[in-house]
This record gives C-alpha cells, sequence and structure tokens, in this order.
C-alpha cells in the first residue's frame, strides 16, 4: 500500500506539496525574525519586495509572517474539526449501519436533519450563539461535516456486514462490539482515511469563508481568510494583499482534493463518493 | 406513488427537526434569553418588553408549540432590528437569492456539462487535462477569491462589468459567475466520470451500428444515462449555492436571503436568523423532493424500484 502510494505521482507530490506547507508554516516562528503582530506604521503598505517580500499591511505589518501566521492558524482550525467529524461520523454510521431499525431509522433522520441547512447558514447559527472564535468555528465545521461522513460510514458499513466472515463471527456468538472493532473498523479504516483527506479542503473554505464575512477569526487572531477580508478594500490599490492569502487557500484545497482523489485510487478503488 | 407519499412525510419529519435543533441552537446562551439578544446594557424594562413580546419567559417546549404554531399559519414572528414581520423580509429577499441561484445553476450546467463531455470523449488527451486542470481549479478556488478576482479583472482593469449589483442584468453576470463557479468544476468532473463508464456500455455499439456518429450515439443515448447522478448532484449543490451565496450577495451588495441571514448574526436579531435558516432548509428540501420527481420521469429503473 505504501508502494502504491509512492508510485502515485500525483499522491506524492500533493502530498508533499501539503507536507511543505505544514513543515514551513509551523517553524516559521522559531526561524523568522518578523513578528505578523510587530506594527510599524513608518511600513504603512510597504510594497512587495526587499526585506518585506510580500509587502506590509496597512497597520506595517510584514505580510509573510503574517501568511505563515494564518497559514498555521488555518491548519489548525481545519484539521481539528475535521477529524473530529471524522470520528463523530464514523460513530454514528457504524452504529446505525451495524445495528439497523430504530437506531439506524433516528441516525438517518438525524444525519438528513444536519444536511438539509446549507452550511453556511448552520455555521452561521452557531457564530449567533458563541461568538466569533476558535472554539466557535471549529463547532460550526463539525456540525457542518459530520452528517455526510455519517451517511457514507453507513453504507460502506452495510456492505461490509453482508461478507460472510461476519455472519460467521455472529453464529459463533462473538460480541457485536468486538466484530466492530475487530472486523469493521479494519475494513472502514482507508474509507475513512479518504473521507477526512476529502473533508479538509471543504474545512478549510469554510474557515476562510466564515472569517471573510468577518463573523469567523476575530482580530487580532490571523486566518487567511480574515487576510483576505482585511484587504478587500484595498483590493484594487494593492491587489497583492488579498492575493497571497487567497492563492495559499487555494493551493492548500488543490493539494488536498488530489490527495484526496489518488488515496481513494489507491486504497478505496470500489466505493465510489 | 406511496414512494413519493413516504419522500414527503419523511421532509415533514426532517423540517420539524430543523426546527426544533435550530430553537435549541439559538437558546443554549446562557443567561437572560432578553439580555443576551439586546446585548447591550438596556434599562429592566426595555427587557421585561422584550420578554413579554417574544414569550422568552414561558418554558422551551411552551416556546417552541407557539413559534410551530405560528409558522404553519406563515408567521415567523417580528425582526427585532428591523421591526418588521420576517416573513414579509424574507419574501422581499428571496426573488434576488433565487434570480442569482438560477443564473449561476445554468451557468454550472453549462459549463460543467459541456467541458465534461468534452473530458470524457477525448479522455486521457490534451482537452482532457486541460479540462480536469480546470475543472480541480474549479473547485479548489473560494468563492469570495474568484468574484473578488472578478471584481478586480471586469471592473476595474477592462472596466466592462459594474462593481455591484445595481438591479441591471449586467450586473448579474459576475455574481452569478462567482456563484457558480465551484458547482461548474464538480459538473464537469462528475459528468466526466458519470459518461465514461456508459462509454463501455454496449449500446453504444448498437447505437454506432445503426449508424450513428460516435458522438451523436455519446450525446443522444449516453448523455442521458449518464444525467441521472448529475442531476441528483444538482439538487445537493443546490445547499452549497445558497451557502456560496451568503458571500457572493455580501461581495456583491445583493439584499438576497444571504444577506439577510448575515444582517441577523451582526444585529444579533434571533426571530429573523431563525426564520431565514428555517425558509432555507425548507427551499432545499423542496429542491431535493424535485430532482426526485425529474429523476423519476427520465429514468424507468427508479420509477419500478421498490
Amino acid at each position: 500500500m505504501i508502494k502504491a502510494f509512492f508510485q502515485n505521482k500525483v499522491a506524492v507530490i500533493s502530498g508533499a506539496v501539503i507536507a511543505i506547507i505544514f513543515f514551513v508554516a509551523f517553524i516559521a516562528p522559531f526561524a523568522m525574525s518578523a513578528d505578523p503582530m510587530r506594527q510599524d506604521l513608518t511600513l504603512r503598505l510597504c510594497p512587495p519586495g526587499g526585506v518585506h517580500i510580500l509587502g506590509c499591511d496597512e497597520l506595517g505589518r510584514d505580510v509573510l509572517a503574517r501568511l505563515l501566521a494564518g497559514t498555521r492558524n488555518s491548519l489548525l482550525i481545519a484539521t481539528l474539526p475535521t477529524a473530529l467529524a471524522v470520528v463523530i461520523g464514523a460513530v454514528l454510521g457504524i452504529l446505525g449501519g451495524f445495528y439497523g431499525k430504530t437506531i439506524d431509522l433516528f441516525i438517518t433522520w438525524f444525519t438528513d436533519v444536519t444536511l438539509s441547512f446549507p452550511g453556511m447558514l448552520l455555521a452561521m447559527v452557531i457564530m449567533y450563539t458563541f461568538g466569533g472564535s476558535f472554539l466557535s468555528v471549529l463547532i460550526a465545521i463539525v456540525f457542518m461535516e459530520f452528517g455526510s461522513i455519517a451517511r457514507i460510514v453507513r453504507s460502506v458499513t452495510v456492505s461490509i456486514k453482508e461478507n460472510e466472515y461476519i455472519q460467521a463471527a455472529e453464529a459463533m456468538g462473538v460480541s457485536k462490539f468486538f466484530i466492530i472493532v475487530k472486523h469493521i473498523l479494519p475494513n472502514l479504516a482507508p474509507t475513512l482515511i479518504v473521507l477526512f483527506t476529502l473533508n479538509m479542503p471543504n474545512s478549510i473554505l469554510s474557515e476562510s469563508s466564515l472569517s471573510f464575512l468577518g463573523i469567523g477569526i476575530q482580530p487580532p487572531d490571523v486566518s487567511l481568510g480574515l487576510m483576505v477580508n482585511q484587504s478587500k478594500t484595498l483590493l484594487f490599490q494593492m491587489p497583492w494583499l488579498a492575493l497571497s492569502p487567497s492563492v495559499m487557500i487555494m493551493v492548500l484545497v488543490m493539494a488536498f482534493n488530489y490527495l484526496g482523489d489518488a488515496l481513494r485510487d489507491i486504497l478505496d478503488p470500489k466505493t465510489k463518493y | 406513488m406511496t414512494a413519493l407519499f413516504k419522500r414527503c412525510l419523511g421532509m415533514v419529519l426532517v423540517l420539524l427537526g430543523v426546527m426544533v435543533l435550530i430553537f435549541i441552537a439559538l437558546r443554549i446562551i446562557p443567561g437572560d434569553p432578553a439580555a443576551v439578544l439586546l446585548n447591550e446594557h438596556v434599562n429592566e424594562a426595555t427587557i421585561a418588553r422584550l420578554t413579554a413580546t417574544m414569550n422568552l419567559d414561558r418554558p422551551l417546549p411552551e416556546q417552541f408549540l407557539s413559534y410551530l404554531g405560528g409558522a404553519l399559519k406563515g408567521d415567523l414572528g417580528q425582526s427585532y432590528y428591523m421591526r418588521q414581520s420576517v416573513l414579509s423580509l424574507i419574501l422581499t429577499a428571496f426573488p434576488y437569492t433565487l434570480k442569482l441561484t438560477i443564473l449561476a445553476a445554468a451557468f454550472a450546467w453549462l459549463i460543467g456539462i459541456a467541458t465534461g463531455v468534452i473530458s470524457a470523449m477525448h479522455h486521457d488527451h490534451l482537452p482532457d487535462y486541460l479540462f480536469r486542470g480546470l475543472s480541480m481549479f474549479g473547485v479548489s478556488v473560494p468563492v469570495f477569491m474568484v468574484a473578488l478576482l472578478l471584481q478586480y479583472i471586469f471592473y476595474f482593469r477592462l472596466s466592462l462589468l459594474p462593481l455591484v449589483y445595481d438591479g441591471s442584468a449586467l450586473s448579474m453576470i459576475l455574481p452569478a459567475i462567482a456563484l457558480g463557479w465551484n458547482s461548474a468544476g464538480s459538473v464537469a468532473r462528475l459528468t466526466r466520470s458519470s459518461l465514461m463508464e456508459q462509454l463501455d456500455q454496449p449500446y453504444l455499439d448498437t447505437a454506432r451500428a445503426k449508424g450513428l456518429l460516435s458522438s451523436q450515439a455519446v450525446l443522444i443515448h449516453g448523455l442521458r444515462n449518464a444525467m441521472l447522478p448529475i442531476i441528483t448532484m444538482m439538487a445537493l449543490q443546490l445547499s452549497g449555492m445558497l451557502s456560496g451565496a451568503v458571500i457572493t450577495e455580501s461581495v456583491f451588495g445583493i439584499s438576497g436571503l444571504g444577506r439577510l441571514a448575515l444582517l441577523a448574526v451582526q444585529t444579533r436579531d434571533m426571530p429573523l436568523l431563525q426564520g431565514t435558516v428555517l425558509f432555507t432548509a425548507f427551499v432545499i428540501t423542496l429542491g431535493n423532493i424535485i430532482a426526485d420527481l425529474i429523476s423519476f420521469c427520465l429514468d424507468p429503473r427508479v420509477r419500478t424500484k421498490k
């Protein structure tokens, strides 16, 4: 499987891009002298070049340092809720798919409910209740994603359950919990990995969209969407301010999309989602 | 017919769930709801008046039942900030969002299906690589980036189109493209994979054997069969488009549903937010049922399936 990964060019390249961005974003605070928060009004809106490679924003803060800090925050705030959504979705999907009957009906109904609002409006309800902060963006993303994950995990669980070895285990009197842990979960693992990778771009886009609208991450915290929001009034005079965070979002989302597609081809060629 | 009836029953149950969920989510704020709603230092009398008019002092189940009763009669309450009926605000805003969404969907379908078909028919050749790259770009750029980029190019650089929506048809072009961009990418990807599956089917050989050109066979017979998953996806995309509409409307200054919801969050107008979300969920559920009906008419296999 690892060999198959390294034979797949798309997987290797997109994986490398993600790894490099992660590495640079997280090493930056130790390796760079520029502080993303330090204001220097004499450098207000300095154009790109020289010491400040990507220029400075309207408060004279170094855009490159802010870009890396924003990338770090955006990655953190995308990774945590995606992982959480996969765990919650997996638990609900396995319960529904494996136990069937009333539990299944209830879980299907619940996921249908969460899937019948547009994610952005669901997120806005959460923002209304908890205010714009890291935690509320995190909760909002979990709510936006776990429904569709649960739906897919449920259908895969149902098809795994059809296998004869599961029926044999049941006939032998093996407990349901043991069957789930020993037989269902290992078979689900590839699906879960692919689902995580394919939901990462959604999380990055959701976070940046909420922050762009001004109801996500709040200043003085930094995030990629917030950086675009703060520079949109200067779009025509200083387009590079909005460009660098936008391009970073796009590169990340594209890399995760390509990686997800490639992983699906490698790990899970039969299932389609 | 029973399938359709079951579907409608399911829709009612889901909408009920949506109501309960929004109702709880908007009320789990600790403290006096009226004080939280006003969010300012106001005097006791104002708080008391708001509490009374919105029934905030009654137990939650009772509040919910009276809200449900009102909603069934088409009364979604009064907007606190705008001092108007929530339903009339929604009905004023909805036509803008509808127009935007329909135009965006038309753009997405046209571009998405066309490039998807070309990709599938030339798969693993230059046009396919080109369009696959483009569609990946399509699904990967954030809506706000497309919107700002379009404004920069078509307003600032070329001065061809208006910056924001001013009521004219011309000013609707940029918002529609911005909103449809992501969907065009995913329609193209799905059209390609769905059509590629049909290309191996024996019925296309039959069509060719009876004298149709290869491209005719694909377009007349193959595409029809490949359309089913695309239609189902378009219905699901409706939800994504209404999400994107929040951003598009805010960038281009269109006073549609998304902007109404954003305003409700910014002004802490709970009845307005509640009404807008509920109304949108209703529209999406309706859209799903329409998509079911279309695939019902299009494919005899769905019709006869138990």
